[in-house]
């Protein structure tokens, strides 16, 4: 906000200059205007580095994170093979296999002076769930050859060792 | 709520049944014709009398019990009205046309039945017959002839007149005593009594010592004379035709039906006379001026068996054909044969177009070369009195026809035998058949090996085999220049193979002989062994039951050329029922009376290879004909049911279980646990006259189960219907899943599904499926007193686009947005560059 009205724009008409008297009014007890920012600037004095990984871990869980939500969309859509629920299966198995592709993309600015494979780790690991809930999901949908049935039609006939023929005696 | 859970069910199956239809493919009118055809035939003629007025047609009866109207200028059938053939009751004795030719009497039955027909349409003038009943009419001593009803009662001739008011008996007795009596063709009231010739009129003996007298005019005798290679009819002693040339076609014993003359209008004494004749073979032949004017092949009403076989390869398509063969060339002289074959091609092109090519072969000239989807084929027919026709299966044409002589049916009504020894799949060879039959002289087996697309015989034709065949087989492997031989197991078990060069081949063969009469069925193993083969009994099983009554009534086993594409069947949780697939084994039935029952059928499932019983159902108070089709894991017969009085069908299904005991090879040696049986019976509304399976080439295509009824009609009933796992054992929900219809025990006879629509084919004996060169399609032949043929695709035509595919339209749109994406594209171009310009 300070900063905001720091700026002076070119056109920029002040309408409420009653905002600005808020400030005039002295601050209540025991507040310290200083106090917060003095804190934050301690922070970033402190390291720059510890925000970089803390965001890092934050795309490295945003996988896992995502799970349980995945699942409660999965249980919704039904084992019904219908267009909303193939293109949702469809979908979370494209989605973690594009980010497993994109890994490094991903975590290309964090790796300023860093390492970061253990974020890049479980990002890995969280998408492979992602995979295997939709793997499952197809798999309960009916999508997947897991059954004897599937692979009937690649069945060959059985060879026979014994011939035969006779009938009717012909006297 | 019990009932509204009952209408939801039933409502539910009516759902299931109507998609199961809306799937059935019937006819469109358009359609009618072009891919069928039928063939009427009446038989082998009884009797035949010209119409007395014009001559311009001819009564005939027929041994099939067939009463007729042939138009004497082309043989075409005018009328037909078909009888039934009861022994006791319908077959008909007498055939007379009234004078002015307006109706035709016919007498049937033991007490002298007198009907009346009207001549121009067949239809009956009277509901009732005129009856005659009397002690002393018999069977076969008694005639009508013009208003004569004539008997002979020991030496005693009765002539009673059917016109006069009261019954007018007149007596004759004979000089002699003669046992039977004949009727003379071609005059009424004159009849043979043993070898007199006696005139009804006045009771008076008019010839004496007459072997056989044909036919009878104008008070003298017609005969036909056989004179060197011409035959000649004679009247009296005057010469009335020669016939000079007999067509091979058609066996030279002739006999004269009826006669019509009339005097020569620019040679007065001299008669113009019209013949109808008939041979041994049942070919119907009307001569008229010493020229032959047409010939019926009535002995296609009797089909014995068939065979269909596809046609030769045209001589481009053989061309190319024999170049794949070479295979193991190297490749400088594959490239040399390939330059060279297609240097020949380029120059019987060009001397095609310059009228300069080589002479088409026979089988072009006469249209028999292979078309794309192998549907055009030729259907080789062996018929009961030993003629065999070689019939395009397209257009009907009888390409050629041969006359067998000696060649009769097995005894245990066994039909003869036709063998594919080679198919046309090996290009420069020929086909080749043979038909196996028994010598009506020796009773000594008979083989005649031929071209089934020529006709031609091949290796000298017909062989007399010096045995009685007790049992013939095809070998499972083919021999020297890809020829399949024959093996012959004769009265004493030896074993013969045809030709002799295959004789090792038969080692480790098995073989069964079922005893018919008193139900013992023996299998046999062939070993070969010092260049000698020898058959050895390995089992023996008796299924007459006690005193034998237990007759086997038919023995059914798999079509040999039949090929299963699926293993198994998926049930509703994904899993596999395997099939049951044992190519050893054969359907027995078994009929004969009970004290209890009355009538008891049996049916058992025997591996002819170990003599094991696979499984057995007994069905008590029913009564054949029993109807049997067996193929890959199923069985399906008919038979009918004398406590409820209906027809029934029974079909059987054989799974092995989940598991496979072994997915390779199958043995029916080692001990394979006995298969899980599913069996359902249904209500069938009409009496079946033949059963059979549709069959495709490579078995992708469903099984449909085509039936042909005693009206006429051939049904093509889906396998869904009379699939036995419709019971009430799997819950309803399941069988939704697995596609399965709920029991309904009545079969429905749809109209849809009748492949013949109106082309009905009169008493059907049998049905004969073949495969085409397409996986959809079947072809299919029915035969009976008529023929008829037409394809049949249960899985309707997934491999073929519609007749009534518009490639026009598809050409034009397609041609059409290519061209314009391409000036559009230049429009673009021109467009751009204006804007870069400006």
């Amino acid at each position: 906000m300070s900063k905001l009205s720091s700026k002076k724009f070119k056109w920029n008409l002040e309408f409420n200059t009653k905002s600005n008297k808020n400030s005039d009014y002295a601050s209540p007890p025991g507040y310290n205007l200083s106090a917060g920012q003095h804190h934050s600037e301690v922070a970033r004095d402190t390291d720059q580095s510890q925000l970089i990984i803390k965001k890092s871990w934050d795309v490295a869980l945003g996988p896992v994170k995502g799970i349980p939500m995945n699942l409660l969309i999965m249980y919704m859509a039904g084992n019904s093979i219908s267009i909303f629920p193939i293109m949702m299966v469809g979908m979370s198995l494209i989605r973690p296999l594009k980010a497993i592709f994109t890994t490094s993309q991903t975590f290309k600015s964090f790796e300023i002076n860093q390492n970061i494979a253990l974020q890049k780790f479980i990002f890995f690991i969280g998408n492979l769930i992602n995979i295997g809930l939709a793997l499952y999901k197809c798999h309960s949908m009916g999508l997947l050859p897991t059954h004897a049935s599937d692979w009937l039609a690649f069945v060959d006939p059985q060879q026979r060792i014994e011939f035969s023929d006779g009938g009717i005696s012909l006297i | 709520m019990k009932n509204s859970f009952n209408l939801i069910n039933k409502l539910a199956s009516f759902l299931i049944i109507c998609l199961v239809f809306a799937s059935v493919n019937a006819l469109f009118e358009d359609q009618i014709g072009k891919f069928d055809w039928r063939q009427r035939y009446i038989g082998k003629i009884k009797f035949a009398q010209f119409d007395p007025v014009t001559a311009d047609r001819a009564f005939v009866v027929t041994e099939e019990n067939v009463l007729a109207t042939l138009s004497s200028r082309n043989g075409d059938i005018l009328w037909r009205r078909i009888l039934e053939t009861d022994e006791s009751r319908g077959l008909v004795r007498f055939l007379y046309v009234n004078k002015d030719s307006k109706s035709v009497m016919r007498r049937t039955g033991e007490e002298a039945d007198v009907f009346e027909y009207v001549a121009n349409t067949g239809q009956q003038k009277t509901a009732t017959s005129s009856k005659i009943t009397a002690g002393w009419i018999t069977k076969d001593k008694c005639l009508l002839t013009g208003n004569s009803f004539v008997c002979l009662v020991k030496d005693q001739l009765l002539v009673l007149d059917l016109l006069a008011n009261q019954n007018n008996v007149r007596t004759k007795a004979l000089d002699s005593p003669a046992n039977d009596i004949k009727l003379i063709l071609g005059q009424d009231g004159f009849i043979q009594v043993g070898r007199q010739v006696i005139s009804l009129s006045d009771l008076r003996v008019v010839f004496e010592n007459r072997k056989l007298v044909n036919v009878f005019m104008d008070n003298s005798l017609i005969q036909l004379v056989k004179e060197n290679n011409e035959i000649k009819i004679k009247m009296d002693e005057q010469e009335l035709t020669t016939l000079a040339d007999l067509p091979e076609t058609i066996d030279n014993n002739l006999n004269i039906l009826c006669v019509k003359c009339k005097p020569k209008k620019d040679n007065i004494g001299q008669l113009a006379c019209r013949f109808l004749l008939s041979t041994d073979d049942g070919a119907i032949v009307l001569v008229q001026q010493s020229k032959i004017k047409w010939i019926r092949e009535e002995a296609l009403t009797r089909i014995d068996s068939v065979e269909l076989l596809d046609l030769t390869l045209s001589d481009a398509q053989g061309a190319i054909e024999e170049e794949l063969n070479n295979q193991d060339a190297d490749i400088w002289s594959s490239l040399y044969r390939r330059l060279h074959s297609q240097y020949g091609m380029v120059k019987n092109i060009v001397l095609h177009v310059l009228g300069l090519g080589p002479p088409p072969s026979f089988s072009e000239r006469a249209g028999l070369v292979r078309d794309d989807f192998g549907l055009h084929k030729m259907m080789v027919i062996v018929t009961e009195s030993g003629k065999m026709f070689g019939i395009d299966s397209v257009s009907g044409k009888q390409h050629w026809v041969r006359i067998l002589p000696n060649f009769t049916r097995f005894p245990n009504d066994q039909s003869m035998k036709v063998l594919v020894q080679r198919t046309s799949k090996y290009y420069p060879l020929s086909a080749q058949c043979a038909v196996i039959a028994r010598d009506k002289e020796t009773g000594n087996g008979i083989l005649y090996e031929f071209n089934p697309i020529s006709g031609q015989p091949i290796n000298g034709g017909i062989k007399k085999l010096g045995y009685k065949i007790q049992q013939v087989s095809l070998l499972h492997k083919s021999g020297e220049n890809f020829l399949r031989a024959i093996l012959f197991i004769d009265d004493k078990n030896g074993v013969h193979v045809q030709p002799e060069t295959s004789l090792a081949m038969v080692d480790g063969f098995f073989f069964y002989v079922a005893n018919k009469n008193t139900g013992d069925v023996t299998g046999y193993q062939i070993q070969f062994e010092n260049n000698e083969a020898t058959s050895l009994p390995i089992w023996s099983l008796n299924l007459g039951g006690t005193d034998n009554e237990q007759k086997i009534t038919a023995i059914a086993a798999k079509n040999t050329i039949e090929r299963v594409h699926s293993q198994g069947r998926v049930l509703a949780d994904r899993s596999v029922l395997y099939k049951y697939i044992n190519p050893n084994l054969i359907a027995i039935t078994t009929e004969g009376p009970d004290a209890v029952h009355k009538n008891i059928l049996n049916v058992y499932l025997v591996d002819v290879v170990s003599g094991s019983i696979v499984f057995s159902i007994n069905h008590r108070r029913v009564k054949g004909p029993v109807k049997i089709v067996h193929s890959e894991n199923w069985l399906v017969y008919t038979f009918y049911n004398e406590k409820i009085r209906r027809n029934e069908i029974t079909s059987i299904e054989l799974y092995e279980g989940k598991t496979q005991t072994n997915s390779t090879v199958w043995s029916s040696l080692n001990s394979t646990p006995l298969p899980l049986v599913e069996r359902q019976t249904f209500i069938i509304s009409s009496s079946v006259a033949a059963l059979r399976e549709t069959i495709t080439e490579k078995g992708i295509t469903n099984k449909h189960v085509l039936i042909g009824m005693h009206s006429g009609a051939v049904s093509e009933m889906s396998w869904a219907l009379l699939d036995p796992r419709r019971h009430s054992m799997i819950s309803p929900e399941k069988q939704r899943e697995e596609g399965i219809i709920p029991y309904i025990p009545e079969l429905p006879l749809q109209h849809e599904s009748i492949i013949n629509y109106n082309q009905t084919v009169s008493k059907i004996s049998g049905i004969y499926t073949a495969p085409s060169g397409l996986e959809s399609t079947c072809l299919v032949l029915v035969y009976g007193l008529d023929l008829f043929v037409t394809r049949v695709s249960p899985s309707k035509t997934f491999d073929l686009l519609k007749e009534d595919f518009d490639y026009f339209l598809i050409s034009t749109v397609l041609i059409g947005l290519t061209s314009a994406s391409y000036i559009v594209k230049h429009l673009a171009a021109k467009k751009a560059i204006k804007q870069a310009w400006k």
